[in-house]
């Protein structure tokens, strides 16, 4: 277990301490009132064997108690709900913030990280801590009711009390290794099982569903051996104290109804023992270990948001800090950006993308770049888009400010090789938050030859698109994207395979816009396509040294 | 209790649930019993003492409850073992029936099929059905048994008192929670639909993070995330009111039942030993209904998710998906006057009429929007074909093609989450080799430094287009199809490569036949014949 990541939970609860301390406060009056009922329950069934007379009040009393002991710990309980339900709203809420500025990150993964994940630390905050604070709250009171009642029966439940160190001890030993397999696992599995069902068409397509069906019930059978260890070592654990429990019930019991048999030694208990303090003692013991109980078996819920940290933490870490952009940099200086011996790679065991690239961009022009597939032409697009950040070397931009990714994104505009399509009409998808003049948006719709391409009955303010624009055809596609570009141009264009899905005729067009962009703006395109070859001003080869699939 | 958990979740693991429930009515019945046997010990060493009965023996009453004490904890290891084992089984058959039941759906319909509600459905179902079992049913059980043992204990005693616990506990345990929980079905199902809404919105923001952070829509993004949370978490908040509340009141109604049943048996001249014993009987009735009546507040949930899971197992299957018929080897294929469409979309495309026999190399070109990809979809898909219009094999009318003879290379390249070798699986090693070997991956290949096991990331992130689509055609090369039917081939993979590509593949499978949609005229060599679709100006 890595230190960080404890204290980071750990600082979660100590962050509002005022409604710990009234749940704290409410425990103790639940418990003092118990206390008053047993008193008078033993004390209406001691009268009643004794033979004498018996006050009603008796009873009445011990119900007004029962009442106040039931109200006061709902109310430490609403508290510590309150509480843990406010702590993971905020972990979601930073997990969102620090997620988006981290463009690597697998979505479905990342989605879980804010809208499942938080809830399985929910219980370590509003069952483990809050039953932590019980028991020492309710057993301390409870010692003291036992201490000045009987001293033996004290010395008994104090030694039992000893006992749960030890069965923490060899809970946690082990414990925690395994839960964060576990957690590791079913992160795995969740993700490969909806990575399976999307490609369901695919797969079928390929005959290959039977394999993959057995694929996932491997994968499934690891899991679940995974989840029995931990709910083994769970149970096992709460046995364990439920057997220590239960037994030194059972020894008071037969402690007490020995003593007033009278078989106890003179110096353990008197001969004629009191059964109404024997019953009073008889009715306390269980509730001494009330909380007890439920604190240990809520003893997996601490490893369990241990593990969840685990797995948190580190994206709160690897957020790039907020960086203050300053306002007097000469804002539309696209000129002289340099990199640096730039090299990246997406995993720190992984191989580098790209390797020690030295070059120098102009202020405006078309710059191809060209390479085989696999060679990074888009991990470097998305550099220059400020995306990504290299894990070595700098880019330079000529305002002499060092940290250019800020600067990057804030001036460029970026057209994914797999554009993405938000739900919503395909107007909405070009305009995004910012709505165009009419006439604007009738330009940028003919620029875009989406006029041309889109059949006739389609509306574009009317069609409504979902699952990432399904109801379009790739090339549709792109030139959707590539008019929402249009629509928010910036100093410097980047475009990632503009034609891939684009008959030859339509990928001519869609050139001579990006040429007619080029004479204003930096525009950079990663592309297969020869159209561009003669508009090139300038161009980036990323093949090393392997020439032999390249075009002349 | 419904169909559904009858036929999938109860009858498959008869002997398992009866092993498991009959544990837990052992632990109900001894966890209720040792309070009532020490109270009763107590009061009669008391007595005994006070009328100096010299025929009492403790051996046996104290022996009891040492043995009730070792029972009560060891049965509970077991039980929970049992059951929880149990339950993962029903967990693993209930995730392959659906995924199983998925792969049924027709084509067009698993295209728009929400994954994500899919998968919550499939998470969040199999999660309510554990609480529900663990839970509730459960220790619902063993305390049934144990208030029906104690009341039964009563009743013949005294008619009064047993029909008091009995309508008390009733009451407390059926009654009360019915009434607390008026509104958590409304409660119940807002937080569903929230959460599955919650879930896609967030995959997709993620998916489009790049768009996001370019276009300025970070702050729309996560504000709408954040209310989302909020809603949630007010729905939430009721729910876990209800079950604190719910709590109270079990506890409490118990506890003041135990005092009603002292007051009483001493009215109805009861003994006193033995109202001791029922005291701090019902005493601990109400600690074991309180473990489960405030859960009732989370099962309603089971219902919805169960529902749900129901109505997937039930969906309508695409009418013949068996793949097993024993097809004649490819000798030809012949469309005539095939016409196609989209399922419910309006669109209609010229008809086509295209010949191809065995070995041969055919290539269908047409400009972006003319039905390519219709075209092929519906040679497996008998959704995107009009009624009109014939599908010939070897000169006999077919519906449609099978897979895996004929296998599919679509124009979207999915990658596998997982490593190289999972996104094979099923084929050797030397298999996966030889077949990167032929799409041009070895070069990429010897520079993996974990090989076979390298990891490709979620949905193959870590690829590039180029490589997605080599990927894809090695898998389906691997299949050792007879007729191979590519949708454009070369997005990704500059021309030259796909050239090089493809007559390696012409080499080292001399057998196959091939049907391929694209726009490049630059492939134009690799092909005998040639097809050309005009698309229709509207």
């Amino acid at each position: 277990m890595s230190k960080p990541a404890n204290q980071w939970l750990h600082a979660h609860v100590t962050a509002s301490k005022s409604r710990w301390f009234w749940a704290g406060c409410c425990i103790a009056l639940s418990s003092l009132s118990y206390v008053g009922f047993a008193h008078y329950s033993s004390a209406y069934i001691g009268y009643w064997l004794k033979g004498n007379e018996i006050s009603c009040w008796f009873l009445l009393f011990a119900g007004a108690a029962l009442l106040l002991r039931f109200s006061f710990a709902a109310l430490a309980g609403w508290q510590a709900d309150l509480e843990g339900f406010s702590i993971i709203q905020k972990m979601k809420s930073d997990a969102i913030n620090a997620l988006f500025s981290q463009h690597h990150l697998e979505p479905n993964t990342a989605a879980n990280y804010v809208s499942n994940l938080p809830d399985k630390a929910r219980p370590y905050f509003s069952q483990f801590v809050f039953y932590a604070m019980a028991s020492v709250i309710v057993s301390t009171i409870m010692l003291m009711a036992f201490f000045y009642t009987d001293k033996v029966v004290f010395v008994m439940l104090l030694l039992s009390l000893l006992l749960i160190p030890v069965q923490m001890i060899s809970v946690g030993y082990g414990a925690e290794s395994i839960h964060e397999k576990h957690i590791h696992l079913f992160l795995q599995y969740a993700s490969i099982f909806q990575n399976r069902l999307k490609a369901l068409a695919g797969l079928q397509q390929l005959g290959v569903v039977p394999q993959q069906k057995e694929f996932l019930s491997q994968k499934s059978n690891e899991l679940n051996h995974a989840t029995q260890k931990v709910m083994k070592i769970a149970m096992l654990s709460s046995s364990l104290m439920e057997f220590f429990i239960t037994f030194s019930i059972a020894l008071v019991a037969i402690y007490l109804g020995l003593s007033l048999l009278g078989y106890m030694p003179e110096y353990f208990g008197k001969k004629g023992y009191d059964f109404q303090k024997s019953l009073f003692l008889l009715m306390l013991v269980p509730y001494y270990y009330f909380y007890l109980r439920k604190f240990v078996s809520a003893y997996h819920d601490r490893n369990r948001a241990i593990a969840v940290a685990e797995t948190l933490f580190p994206i709160f870490n690897n957020a790039p800090k907020e960086n203050n952009i300053e306002n007097n940099v000469q804002d539309e200086i696209t000129e002289g950006i340099r990199f640096q011996n730039v090299s990246f790679r997406y995993r720190s065991d992984g191989l580098w993308v790209l390797h020690e690239l030295n070059f120098e961009l102009p202020a405006k022009g078309l710059v191809l770049v060209k390479g085989i597939s696999g060679s990074g032409k888009s991990t470097l697009l998305k550099l220059l888009a400020g995306y990504l950040q290299p894990n070595d070397g700098n880019i330079c931009i000529h305002t002499g400010n060092e940290q250019a990714s800020d600067w990057l994104k804030r001036h460029s505009v970026y057209m994914n090789q797999f554009p993405f399509l938000f739900d919503g009409t395909i107007a909405d998808n070009i305009q995004l938050a910012t709505p165009l003049d009419k006439e604007t948006f009738q330009q940028i719709l003919t620029t875009s030859q989406l006029t041309e391409i889109l059949p006739k009955e389609t509306s574009v303010t009317e069609t409504v698109l979902s699952h990432n624009g399904i109801q379009l055809s790739g090339g549709q596609k792109q030139l959707v994207s590539f008019a929402r570009l249009l629509a928010h141009l910036k100093p410097i264009v980047i475009l990632d395979e503009p034609t891939a899905n684009l008959d030859e005729e339509t990928s001519y067009k869609i050139a001579k816009q990006i040429e007619a962009l080029s004479q204003s703006h930096l525009v950079m395109v990663a592309s297969h396509d020869a159209v561009f070859q003669p508009m090139a001003l300038q161009q980036i080869n990323l093949n090393r040294g392997q020439q032999e699939y390249e075009n002349e | 209790m419904n169909k559904f958990i009858l036929q999938h979740i109860v009858f498959p693991y008869k002997r398992n649930w009866l092993v498991g429930i009959a544990l837990a009515l052992l632990w109900a019945v001894s966890f209720v019993m040792l309070p009532a046997i020490a109270g009763w010990f107590l009061a009669t060493c008391a007595v005994v003492f006070i009328t100096a009965n010299t025929t009492f023996s403790y051996i046996f009453p104290s022996t009891t409850i040492r043995l009730l004490a070792i029972l009560r904890s060891g049965v509970k290891y077991a039980e929970k073992t049992e059951n929880h084992r149990t339950l993962l089984q029903v967990e693993q058959s209930l995730q392959l029936k659906i995924f199983e039941k998925v792969s049924r759906l027709p084509f067009a319909q698993k295209q728009q099929q929400n994954i994500s509600s899919i998968v919550h459905t499939v998470v969040y179902g199999i999660e309510a059905v554990q609480n529900y079992f663990l839970l509730w049913l459960i220790p619902l059980f063993g305390f049934v048994v144990a208030f029906l043992a104690s009341v039964g204990y009563l009743l013949p005693m005294n008619l009064g008192l047993g029909l008091l616990l009995l309508s008390g506990g009733i009451g407390i345990v059926f009654l009360l929670p019915a009434l607390v929980l008026r509104n958590n079905d409304d409660y119940t199902r807002k937080i569903h639909g929230l959460k599955i809404k919650q879930q896609a919105f967030l995959t997709q923001s993620f998916q489009a993070s790049i768009e996001i952070a370019q276009y300025q829509l970070m702050d729309k993004v996560v504000y709408t995330a954040h209310q989302d949370a909020e809603l949630i978490l007010s729905f939430e908040k009721k729910l876990q009111r209800q079950q604190l509340l719910l709590s109270f009141c079990t506890g409490l109604g118990f506890a003041l039942l135990s005092l009603l049943l002292l007051y009483f048996s001493r009215n109805a001249s009861m003994d006193v030993t033995l109202a001791t014993g029922i005291f701090l009987g019902v005493l601990s009735l109400g600690e074991l209904a309180e473990l489960f009546v405030p859960t009732k507040t989370i099962n309603k949930a089971l219902n919805l998710n169960i529902k749900a899971m129901d109505e997937l197992l039930q969906a309508k299957e695409s009418p013949d998906t068996d793949s097993n018929r024993s097809v004649p080897p490819f000798e030809s294929l012949q469309l005539q006057d095939w016409s196609v469409k989209i399922p419910n979309a309006k669109l209609s495309f010229p008809e086509v009429s295209i010949q191809l026999k065995k070995q041969e190399w055919l290539g269908v070109f047409g400009p972006t929007g003319s039905g390519k990809t219709t075209l092929l979809n519906s040679l497996f898909y008998p959704e995107y074909r009009q009624s009109r219009g014939k599908l010939l094999l070897n000169n006999e009318p077919i519906e449609k093609l099978t897979i895996p003879k004929a296998i599919f290379v679509a124009q979207e390249a999915f990658v596998l989450t997982g490593t190289l070798r999972e996104n094979f699986f099923g084929a050797s090693d030397d298999a996966i080799l030889n077949t990167l070997q032929v799409v041009g991956l070895k070069t990429w290949f010897q520079t993996l430094l974990q090989g076979l096991n390298t990891w490709l990331g979620e949905d193959g992130q870590y690829l590039s287009g180029g490589q997605r689509k080599k990927l894809l055609l090695a898998q389906a090369l691997l299949q050792s199809p007879e007729l191979l039917i590519i949708d454009e081939p070369t997005a990704g993979i500059d021309l030259v490569s796909a050239l090089e590509i493809f007559n390696n593949i012409r080499k080292t499978y001399p057998r196959l036949t091939v049907l391929m949609v694209t726009h490049q005229i630059g492939l134009k060599p690799l092909f005998n014949r040639m097809y050309s679709i005009e698309q229709e100006k509207f």
